[in-house]
């Protein structure tokens, strides 16, 4: 079966600083992958190259087959996008937004209707569906976006950070709604800080650092290369293995060659 | 004094700080300064020369309104409460500032920021009286009036802000609703002139005042009764600030997002926005999207129809257009001319609905751009919605001015027509254009310009037409044929811009 996502070398620049370099990852069909790593590492340009948002320099991304730069319209049926700083219409009700994400995919009027009001029962906001999204919380946001991006029921969900701002409930609520689509063998994506969660959510992570993956795998891999015990938390091996990467901080290569 | 003065200091900064942001801001204010200064030369000749004809009763009744209007502005603007921005709110609740030195900082700070939107108003002050060749002594006491009438306004404004906080009581906002009626009430002489109430007998604060000023200006003593009365409305709004000030009011305060008056970012724009969506989305509930079923585009127009009217930008076109309607429905002379006028002005709809659409929608694009609908079919909605609005306000007031007036409204039809086609695509192209990552910092008064410029630049062959058909007085027939050509021609435009915004939209990063 072919993974849902192939990233090869890719690179990305925003004028003199290297955000990606040569960035290389595989994300599974029925799985929970997680990309964590320090801030600036490059996990969010990654998302974003990969949802659309931003133009890649150089490099391939392949989603469920399918070349997004040959076909950049089609394969945004398959994904599911939550950014890390939300922002929603907010003249529209918490509903129209939905009806609105669900129209602009192409799904069937009923199939909106039915998993609105799903997904408005899920995460406690029955009460607020014809409330303007102005008058929101950051956390009642941060549902309404999930909410959207599940609307079409995608292959892969690609998440920024999902769980910030969000209360235990919610947490719970998310967690749970992940696994249900990985048992229908659809596929989770997500970036994050929250290692202890990402420890206990994903299958699989990959070690962002500088621009490039350092490691990849399932928790004992990932403490293999990291030459960590049995008992090593994801904490752990990622602290020893972005203290190991260091030699790929472009600014430490500055500042010897400087010296 | 000391916590006054550290306050008062803060806040100026905060202020001021957004013009060292941005240039732009910077040339904003010259460009506001140096417009304003010569239209008050004008503005003070003007009044000079009228005030020698002086009618001293129309003159205590108009200006007597005019003060009333102001005060029923301050007790309007006093219901939202005691506002605070959030930054003072984490930076003085805490310390041991007290409310009345935050109070009195915030009134002196409002005051220097005030002042400098009222250079012009001091400049016609100063070419006015120089043109009237009033005392030295006179001119002062004319300043000093005027500024303490402002301050015990702002004072009103300030106090009673404080009092709708602490006291939620229906009562005393339907006491406020009272008064703004009554002090508005005379003014209906103005448009009926049998109705029996009018400003001078009446013992307003804003008659005294009226008084005063009117008594000055004839280089007289003011009567002791409008001093006294003027005196004792100081004394009255100064007592009430000191009592207001004086209450625990950091309890009650309303944090609202701060921005400055000097700021034209995005970032500013945005907050704005949100205000104008408080306040205009009740009106536009009834209007919704909903799951009837529909074509895509059909959907998408109703969406940004909805945006136009929640945000307040339908409220604000159409507001614009009922003022031109009806100054062109009062000027006796020339009313075809008004009408041409009118519709080369309907180049600004578009503008005005673009500026709006990019400050709502800019931050929101990614859910548009990470799903698979093609961006044609969503810029073509937008183009329609635009050109529905554009074409409308402006179509229905020519027919309206046009019937009354019995005027030909042929060509200025045509021309409202291409205007809105050519100028929803010209700024929407622009709007996109500058949405590039290595654009995207550019000025939204720079982007609004640029879209203005190339939109009028379009129109050129549309305004040809119609000066060819006002030059050789053309028949009915020969102008419907140069109004099919300008119609035809906006079409061509159109498409070819759809078609640029499209590729463009595709580079867009965010």
């Amino acid at each position: 079966m072919t993974p849902i996502l192939e990233v090869y070398d890719l690179w990305k620049s925003y004028g003199e600083i290297q955000a990606l370099r040569g960035l290389t990852l595989r994300v599974e069909r029925g799985e929970i992958f997680g990309l964590i790593g320090p801030n600036g590492a490059g996990k969010t340009t990654t998302l974003k190259i990969i949802v659309g948002l931003l133009s890649m320099d150089r490099g391939k991304i392949i989603v469920d087959g399918v070349d997004i730069t040959k076909q950049p319209y089609e394969y945004k049926r398959l994904i599911g996008y939550v950014p890390e700083s939300i922002s929603l219409p907010e003249y529209l009700t918490l509903e129209e937004f939905l009806i609105y994400s669900g129209r602009i995919r192409n799904v069937p009027n009923e199939l909106i209707r039915e998993r609105m009001n799903y997904y408005l029962k899920v995460f406690e906001l029955e009460n607020k569906r014809r409330s303007l999204i102005l008058s929101l919380s950051r956390g009642m946001r941060q549902k309404a976006a999930i909410a959207a991006a599940l609307i079409h029921d995608p292959e892969l969900l690609i998440l920024d950070e999902p769980l910030v701002g969000i209360d235990p409930v919610g947490q719970h609520r998310i967690k749970e709604i992940f696994s249900e689509r990985v048992k229908e063998g659809k596929t989770v994506f997500i970036s994050t800080h929250m290692l202890d969660t990402a420890e206990r959510m994903c299958s699989r992570v990959a070690v962002i650092h500088w621009g490039r993956i350092v490691a990849s795998g399932d928790l004992s891999t990932l403490r293999g290369i990291a030459r960590e015990g049995a008992n090593a938390t994801l904490e752990e091996v990622f602290l020893k293995l972005t203290e190991e990467s260091e030699e790929f901080n472009p600014w430490k290569a500055d500042n010897e060659a400087g010296s | 004094m000391r916590q006054v003065l550290n306050v008062y200091l803060v806040k100026i900064k905060a202020v001021l700080g957004a013009v060292r942001a941005s240039r732009i801001n910077l040339l904003l204010i010259y460009l506001y300064l140096f417009g304003a200064s010569i239209g008050s030369f004008g503005l003070g000749m003007g009044l000079g020369q009228s005030l020698r004809f002086i009618n001293p009763v129309s003159f205590i009744d108009e200006t007597s309104a005019l003060i009333s209007a102001f005060l029923a502005i301050a007790i309007t603007l006093s219901f939202r409460g005691f506002t605070v921005f959030d930054y003072e709110e984490s930076l003085f609740f805490t310390s041991t500032i007290t409310p009345r030195a935050f109070i009195a900082a915030t009134m002196l700070s409002d005051l220097t920021v005030f002042s400098i939107f009222l250079i012009p108003l001091f400049l016609t002050l100063w070419v006015f009286t120089t043109t009237l060749a009033l005392p030295l002594t006179t001119s002062l006491s004319l300043l000093a009036t005027a500024t303490l009438l402002l301050v015990s306004i702002a004072f009103i404004k300030q106090s009673l802000s404080i009092l709708i906080s602490i006291r939620k009581e229906p009562m005393l906002r339907f006491i406020l609703v009272l008064i703004i009626a009554l002090l508005l009430l005379p003014a209906a002489s103005f448009i009926d002139p049998c109705f029996p109430l009018r400003y001078k007998p009446l013992p307003y604060p804003s008659t005294f005042a009226a008084e005063v000023l009117l008594h000055l200006l004839s280089r007289e003593a003011p009567p002791t009764i409008s001093l006294l009365g003027f005196f004792l409305y100081l004394a009255f709004s100064t007592t009430l600030f000191i009592i207001c000030s004086g209450r625990d009011v950091f309890r009650y305060a309303r944090p609202i997002p701060f921005y400055s008056a000097f700021d034209a970012s995005m970032r500013a724009q945005t907050i704005k926005m949100k205000r104008s969506i408080r306040a205009f989305s009740k009106m536009g509930m009834k209007f919704t999207l909903d799951l009837k079923p529909s074509p895509i585009s059909h959907f998408l127009i109703r969406k940004e129809l909805i945006q136009m009217v929640r945000d307040g930008s339908l409220f604000f076109v159409t507001l614009l257009y009922v003022i031109v309607l009806i100054i062109g429905l009062a000027s006796e002379k020339s009313p075809s001319a008004w009408i041409l006028v009118l519709a080369i002005y309907s180049l600004l709809i578009p503008t005005m609905l673009t500026v709006n659409w990019r400050i709502g929608e800019i931050d929101c694009l990614w859910t548009l751009l990470t799903s698979p609908l093609n961006l044609k079919i969503f810029f073509s909605s937008l183009l329609y919605a635009f050109i529905a609005v554009s074409t409308s306000i402006p179509t229905v007031t020519i027919l309206i001015l046009g019937i009354l007036t019995r005027s030909n409204i042929v060509m200025p039809l045509f021309l409202a027509a291409s205007a809105s086609m050519i100028g929803s695509s010209a700024n929407l192209f622009v709007t996109i254009h500058f949405l590039e990552r290595r654009r995207r910092a550019t000025s939204g008064v720079i982007v609004a310009w640029l879209s203005f410029l190339l939109s009028g630049i379009l129109l050129a062959p549309a305004y040809a037409c119609i000066g060819l058909s006002l030059i050789f007085e053309t028949s009915f027939f020969t102008d419907l044929l140069f109004g099919a050509l300008i119609l035809l021609y906006s079409y061509v435009i159109f498409r070819f811009l759809l078609e640029r915004i499209e590729h463009k939209a595709l580079s867009i990063e965010i």
